[in-house]
């Protein structure tokens, strides 16, 4: 099933967070690898757990509220729920690092670009203040920011958008990552801005060979960026497989759901336009799940079964799994 | 009854005077919107696309006099907009109106539905309080909402039931154009659908004329009939639907139609990329604004402006080389 090696494995994942009516279990019964090198594309809607599950693998969920019930995530092996917060530190921005949504909030305002980038080169190898700024300068010229010297003594604002993602993209890649976590990173950006983003980290993917989480409610970006798909929906995962295979082969209703709501950009638009198919309702509260699988109150198959209980994973191709009674009728 | 021009636009320029930076110096001024010109028939869809800050909503808050054009002129059925005295254009209003992209802020949090959908009438004095309250309810079954919900507040909603509540107000008042400035932008894939399809339904309903603003080629290739790409203030190409993606001529709408992800493999033809960000609106390149990104940009690029010229029936760019 796996062809190359895991380096990340997300085992039974449960988390759970107190609100004030009680608990709500944001992630279930969580599966999710991650092969070496590989780029692989989660999507959903909003409240589906994408970022949870990204928050997870960083440990920056805030406990309490926030509880991690079971499972296990294996970084070469090594299980990350285990280690002290002093540990996990050496692995963040180090091993796995990320690229957070906003990069109007992430960047410090009251620090240099340059100075951010340097920190973390000086946190996690032991090299002098003037190498570290030398190794942020470099850094910052790779991710194809003009003029890299002028720059690394500038502030955020002085930025835009998408200089403040490379900024980003620069500190969380400067300690050359196995894993980098990228939690929608072009969202708040334009879209000639958002291809340069996706160029850069293509082309870093391939120099220093890391392994790409991208987190995403894009259908397309995840088609012509990842090779591999996880579908997640009300914190679970739906479906899984080679992209091109899901998106021409949609098992799980809720994926061919997502597929067909949005208007994709045609060659030629002709000159009927068909309406859009709707996913009728909304994500439900997480608080009001039962045992059965969550998206049976909108799915167009429901059926009792679904009512009472979470379909098992079903293998429907090469690498292509899916989490529903019904898969034989969604074709 | 199509081909006739509800809405027409002509040399449309707004500009902003920025404070001076200091006691002599000349006040800055942003070309927000520089000598645009555009017809929309009565019952289509007319889209205006750029990338952030190429001037598309400030076009938008222009027609309607929600911001001050600095000149040209806006005629809605002949009358202008540009001309009204303050009585006058208030009046007015009840022609013309407006859905914002944000459900979240463009909404009084303290007000329930019922009274966020009556407001453009009890400001128009458009009938008796029951008969608004009547209005209202009608509204709330035509956008997909259930009488009831009449009484909750805002925040009760989802974004997708606020974006429709949006549109229930804007069609209080039984205008004929309304201004969707990305109503779909602020809420979830799933639920955009929805709202489309309900704009798409009404339109064909009511006989409504949109202008449609989005940043997103593909909604915009979905909803409109003519589109406009904008680009630092000015239109640079101008065709129907089916012509502006068959036969796409201006560079930056081409690199801007290769940016865009999709799921179909077909599409990917050429992957132009643009280099740099879009420079400032304040400070706009000589010549054609395009030039520093154009990836065929000549020396004539440099010093002079391309006129928008019509290249085929009913397709017009401006763009020295095509």
């Amino acid at each position: 099933m796996k062809g190359k090696e895991p380096i990340l494995e997300i085992k039974d994942l449960c988390v759970d967070f107190e609100v004030r009516r009680g608990t709500v279990r944001v992630l279930n019964n969580l599966d999710i690898h991650l092969e070496r090198g590989e780029a692989l594309g989660i999507v959903g809607e909003s409240g589906c757990g994408k970022s949870m599950t990204a928050l997870s693998i960083m440990r920056l969920i805030p406990v309490p509220p926030g509880n991690i019930a079971q499972g296990e995530i294996l970084l070469n092996g090594r299980n990350l729920l285990n280690l002290k917060e002093k540990e996990m530190q050496d692995i963040r921005g180090n091993e796995i690092s990320m690229i957070f949504q906003e990069p109007m909030t992430s960047l410090n305002p009251v620090f240099t670009n340059g100075s951010q980038v340097a920190e973390s080169i000086q946190r996690h190898q032991s090299v002098s203040r003037a190498t570290a700024k030398k190794k942020a300068i470099e850094m910052l010229r790779l991710v194809g920011i003009p003029a890299p010297e002028q720059r690394f003594a500038q502030y955020p604002h002085e930025l835009s958008g998408g200089m403040r993602q490379r900024v980003m993209a620069a500190m969380a890649l400067s300690c050359e990552p196995s894993i980098l976590i990228a939690d929608e990173p072009t969202t708040a950006l334009d879209v000639t801005i958002q291809a340069q983003i996706f160029d850069l980290l293509r082309d870093i993917q391939k120099k220093i060979n890391t392994a790409i989480i991208l987190i995403t409610h894009d259908m397309g970006v995840i088609a012509e960026f990842a090779t591999r798909i996880v579908v997640m929906y009300a914190g679970r995962k739906v479906e899984e497989g080679p992209v091109r295979e899901v998106i021409s082969n949609p098992r799980h209703p809720y994926t061919r759901g997502l597929i067909r709501c949005v208007p994709f950009l045609k060659k030629d638009p002709g000159t009927t336009r068909e309406e859009l198919n709707e996913i009728p309702g909304m994500v439900p509260s997480l608080s009001l799940l039962g045992q059965g699988c969550p998206f049976a109150m909108r799915c167009d198959y429901t059926t009792e079964q679904c009512q009472v209980s979470f379909p098992p994973e079903t293998t429907v191709g090469v690498n292509h799994t899916v989490m529903c009674w019904h898969t034989e009728d969604v074709k | 009854m199509t081909n006739q021009a509800l809405l027409k636009v002509d040399n449309l320029c707004t500009y902003f005077k920025l404070p001076k930076p200091h006691l002599f110096a000349e006040a800055p001024t942003v070309f927000a919107v520089d000598n645009i010109s555009f017809e929309i028939p009565r019952g289509t869809t007319f889209g205006l696309v750029g990338e952030s800050g190429c001037g598309k909503s400030t076009t938008a808050l222009s027609v309607l006099r929600l911001v001050e054009p600095t000149s040209g002129s806006v005629r809605l059925n002949d009358a202008d907009i540009c001309k009204f005295k303050p009585g006058e254009l208030r009046a007015f209003r009840r022609h013309m109106q407006i859905v914002f992209q944000d459900p979240y802020s463009s909404m009084n949090p303290r007000a329930t539905a019922g009274e966020i959908v009556q407001t453009p009438l009890k400001i128009q004095r458009i009938g008796t309080p029951a008969e608004r309250q009547q209005r209202a309810a009608e509204l709330f079954e035509l956008v997909g909402l259930r009488r009831e919900q009449r009484d909750l507040f805002p925040h009760q909603f989802s974004g997708g039931q606020r974006q429709r509540i949006a549109i229930a107000r804007a069609l209080a008042s039984k205008p004929e154009f309304v201004v969707c400035d990305e109503p779909v932008s602020a809420l979830d894939v799933a639920i955009q659908a929805q709202i489309l399809n309900l704009l798409r339904r009404l339109q064909k309903e009511l006989n409504l004329t949109y202008l449609f603003i989005s940043h997103d080629m593909a909604v915009v290739q979905y909803m409109c009939d003519e589109i406009a790409v904008m680009y630092l203030g000015q239109i640079v190409e101008k065709a129907d639907r089916r012509s502006l993606f068959v036969n796409v001529q201006h560079p930056y709408t081409k690199a801007l139609l290769s940016a865009v992800p999709t799921i179909d493999p077909d599409v990917k033809v050429t992957s132009q990329r643009l280099q740099g960000d879009v420079p400032s609106p304040m400070n706009p390149p000589s010549g054609c604004r395009f030039h520093t990104r154009c990836p065929i940009a000549e020396p004539v690029c440099r010093n002079e402006i391309p006129l928008l010229r019509e290249t085929r029936p009913n397709h017009l760019v401006a763009c020295h080389l095509v």
